[in-house]
């Protein structure tokens, strides 16, 4: 896309997010907010699938792992939010780093069935110690307090407080990746989802250069997490099921893989539709379902690659 | 043994009963353009395969440049100096033209700033132009390389190699595919070429290596059975054998 | 006793990963809807059993009908996408969200039983056992005899073979290839849902009882290795044992893990499985 059009596209949708809580009820300023939390983890799932070509079905263990490692240093060490949030990532870019290490070293299915496998054996384990993680009923939580020099908000009691701080944390997680895949590094990945094999041939090695995209997206993935029970002051297992990985999965592709924003548009168009229709409809998971199918089938791209796809044709 | 650029000794690669190839001793030396023949199935593709890793050897050792790289890694291997280009031409279909090229170069660099804008760095920049205007390709420079015809692909494939900075360029049947003018314009390419960058290729087209090759070795079920110039091989009864049996 | 339900248990999942291990072993998709194929054959046998009160009438009726739900989904969903293994995988999952709630909207989310067919007991070893059990293991390892007869001594059979050996020779050959996909993907699905029904007196049946066994055909089918029969024969009676006697020590749960960690070294070291002799 354009350079210029993008910028006015993307302050046209902060302005709009910036005002939300002045017009919107408060219902929403909650919804949108949770909706920004998924989106910066479907953005990560969208760093290892859309940009590096690598398929995982267990991403929701990053996810849940940042969720619990924010909600247990809260709740056990009283650590300041801050150091909550940092924790969420260092975590679960740890995590990453070990479920990387060994499921890089497997292509296509078997990465698939590597990464499903560490996802489960993380939940089962979650079920096991449940004196920990509070099993399926979770943990409920308060976050910490968001202390900026002499000013101090409850994020507890200021939902609006709490918005502002996600709109903030995930854009500038948007603008860093942004520049991640413009940048060399980006470009690699790229390459690999485009042809490993080639890409060994000139030099890369490929194995460390998608641990590195791993560890990146399960980095931020752990981020999401912790920024969700910020949010919505809960941990539960659920987050490290596999049906949370497969929603982000879904987001990512109806919404349009390799683009980043793509997966934001899947991420709210999903969860609109899950939170309105849901009350009606309890099998609402067919439509998903049905959906999926015809978009792999019929429009791989997602739907911002159906749109970007115009402009692309024009650049050759 | 350290004046040779490249050198295989008894090289051996078996796949569950068959031999691919047997016992291999060669050698090729810098600023010279080499070329391998042979019938289908003689173990020539295999032969490149594990000189550039992506097979391992069953017996036998490589050196390039007086180093053992026998069963190194790809990506070391390319790192050493040694690209090459596929049978079946690999690229980067989703990628264009100039970012194709530009993938190559970067492989040079040593440290990989991750925070920089791609197209900005300069150095690349000039490099990528540079190989994009030796295999004649500046003009298709923002078409996706999906796009580009057959004969393309292959310049594009070769461009990718060379902006490697390679010692040593293996070649797998560059010209396949390839209308007869192509063939014989690439194969002016692959000579002009030859002048400055040590080349190694795999040809089916008896004309085109009679043309350009310094020097020819022709593999037979895995086996070396003849070397030399190409007078002497087109005169060698072994050879002719090998191909009118064929 | 334990190791009596192993076996039993080892033989039901056994025909389920059989299915699976022939539609993997034939066109590499990783049909993650095969645990819901299996739920239908219980399902379906459910239904047919309240309606008919005969247990065996559903026992044949009922994986015909998931063989011809099968054929569908391979004819209508999977057909354009076959030749890129990813895509199938997400479709698949597609297919396993609109079976899962499509018996959830009619059948409901409560679970049911059918009642053994037959009450009575065999003792065995000096411990009462149950007749039914007994008779799910014999016809389990039956249906695997016949399986494996069909697929050496019939034309079909041979024909899938050759497909699943070679498939550019087998076209060039003049088989019809596209249709021997088809048979097969319809055949898996008959076996998981046979499996489903046998399974379904032992069991609670309910919309997710796919999910359930899901993973332990996985399993099996990697231990065993992609498109190995025998192997996949041979690890789910391992595997089933395996978690039956850990589960006596630890908690089930952690049988469970064990069995997870042992499918990953597999796939890393071994990736054609623990049963066929190591290649390279």
């Amino acid at each position: 896309m354009p350079r210029s059009r993008f910028w006015l596209f993307f302050f046209l949708v902060i302005l709009v997010l910036l005002s939300l809580p002045w017009w919107a009820a408060s219902f929403y300023t909650f919804l949108v907010a949770e909706i920004m939390t998924w989106s910066l983890f479907a953005m990560s799932f969208d760093l290892i699938y859309g940009f590096t070509g690598m398929l995982s079905l267990g991403h929701a263990t990053f996810f849940g792992t940042g969720s619990y490692l924010f909600t247990l240093s809260a709740i056990h060490w009283q650590a300041n939010l801050w150091v909550a949030l940092l924790l969420s990532i260092v975590g679960s870019a740890i995590v990453a780093g070990i479920i990387g290490f060994f499921a890089v070293r497997a292509r296509g299915t078997n990465f698939v069935v590597i990464t499903i496998i560490f996802s489960l054996v993380i939940f089962y384990l979650s079920f096991y110690y449940k004196s920990i993680t509070g099993g399926d009923d979770g943990l409920p939580m308060k976050p910490p307090d968001l202390s900026l020099g002499v000013l101090s908000f409850s994020l507890y009691d200021e939902p609006i407080a709490n918005y502002y701080l996600v709109l903030v944390i995930v854009c500038l997680c948007f603008l860093f990746y942004r520049r991640l895949v413009s940048s060399p590094l980006g470009k690699i990945f790229l390459a690999i989802r485009s042809n490993e094999e080639r890409t060994q041939h000139i030099g890369f090695n490929t194995l460390r250069y998608r641990l590195i995209s791993f560890i990146i997206s399960g980095a931020f993935s752990g981020l999401a997490g912790g920024l969700y029970t910020m949010t919505t002051h809960y941990s539960n297992n659920k987050l490290l099921h596999w049906t949370t990985s497969i929603d982000v999965v879904v987001w990512t592709i109806v919404g349009g893989a390799g683009t980043l924003m793509g997966p934001i548009l899947g991420t709210g168009l999903f969860t609109f539709f899950r939170e309105f229709i849901s009350f009606h409809f309890k099998q609402y998971p067919i439509v998903i379902g049905i959906v999926l199918i015809l978009f792999i089938v019929f429009v791989p791209q997602g739907l911002l690659g159906l749109v970007l796809g115009r402009f692309r044709r024009e650049r050759s | 043994m350290s004046d040779w650029l490249l050198e295989t000794s008894l090289l051996s690669k078996r796949f569950k009963g068959l031999l691919a190839v047997d016992r291999v001793n060669f050698h090729l030396s810098r600023g010279q353009l080499y070329a391998i023949i042979g019938p289908n199935g003689a173990g020539k593709t295999t032969f490149f395969n594990l000189i550039t890793g992506r097979l391992s050897s069953t017996e036998g050792s490589i050196f390039f440049q007086g180093k053992d790289i026998t069963n190194h890694p790809s990506h070391e291997i390319s790192k050493r100096g040694i690209a090459r280009t596929f049978q079946i031409t690999s690229i980067f279909p989703d990628l264009t033209v100039k970012e194709n090229i530009w993938m190559g170069s970067l492989s040079r660099k040593k440290l990989i700033n991750p925070f920089l804008e791609s197209s900005q760095i300069q150095d690349l920049r000039l490099k990528t132009e540079e190989i994009l205007n030796l295999v004649n390709l500046q003009d298709k420079q923002s078409m996706l390389a999906e796009n580009l015809s057959h004969g393309d692909q292959r310049l594009l494939e070769i461009g990718i190699a060379l902006s490697t900075s390679p010692q040593l360029l293996l070649l797998d049947e560059p010209t396949a595919g390839m209308s007869a003018e192509e063939s014989v314009r690439t194969a002016n390419r692959i000579r002009d070429l030859s002048d400055r960058i040590t080349i190694l290729i795999i040809e089916h087209d008896m004309d085109i290596v009679m043309g350009i090759a310094d020097h020819i070795t022709v593999f037979d079920q895995g086996r070396v059975i003849a070397e030399g110039p190409p007078v002497a091989i087109q005169e060698n009864p072994e050879v002719q054998e090998v191909y009118l049996g064929t | 006793m334990n190791i009596m339900n192993g076996l039993v248990w080892g033989l039901i999942v056994g025909l389920i990963a059989l299915g699976l291990v022939l539609i993997f072993g034939l066109i590499k998709i990783l049909n993650i809807s095969h645990g819901e194929l299996y739920m239908l054959g219980a399902i379906f046998g459910w239904y047919l059993v309240r309606f008919t009160h005969n247990f065996w009438l559903a026992l044949i009726l009922s994986p015909l009908l998931v063989g011809a739900i099968g054929l569908c989904i391979e004819r209508g969903v999977l057909r354009p996408i076959e030749d890129r293994p990813i895509k199938t995988l997400i479709a698949t999952l597609g297919v396993s969200l609109i079976l899962q709630y499509t018996v959830y909207w009619f059948y409901g989310g409560s679970p049911q039983r059918i009642v053994e067919p037959f009450q009575f007991q065999i003792t065995l070893f000096g411990a009462g056992y149950s007749g039914y059990r007994f008779f799910v293991a014999a016809f389990s390892a039956a249906v695997i005899a016949l399986l494996g007869l069909f697929l050496q001594k019939t034309k079909i059979g041979l024909w899938i073979r050759a497909v699943k050996q070679d498939p550019e020779m087998a076209v060039a050959l003049g088989l019809p290839a596209k249709r021997v996909i088809m048979i097969t993907f319809a055949l898996g699905s008959f076996l998981a849902a046979l499996g489903g029904i046998l399974a379904a007196p032992i069991l609670s049946i309910n919309f997710q009882m796919g999910l359930e066994i899901l993973p332990t055909a996985f399993m099996v089918v990697i231990i065993g290795g992609p498109g190995n029969l025998v192997g996949a024969l041979g690890a789910s009676i391992l595997i089933a044992e395996l978690e039956g006697i850990s589960s006596v020590f630890t908690s089930p749960t952690i049988s469970r893990v064990l069995s997870l960690i042992l499918m990953s070294f597999v796939l890393l070291k071994r990736p054609d499985g623990i049963f066929t002799k190591a290649r390279r």
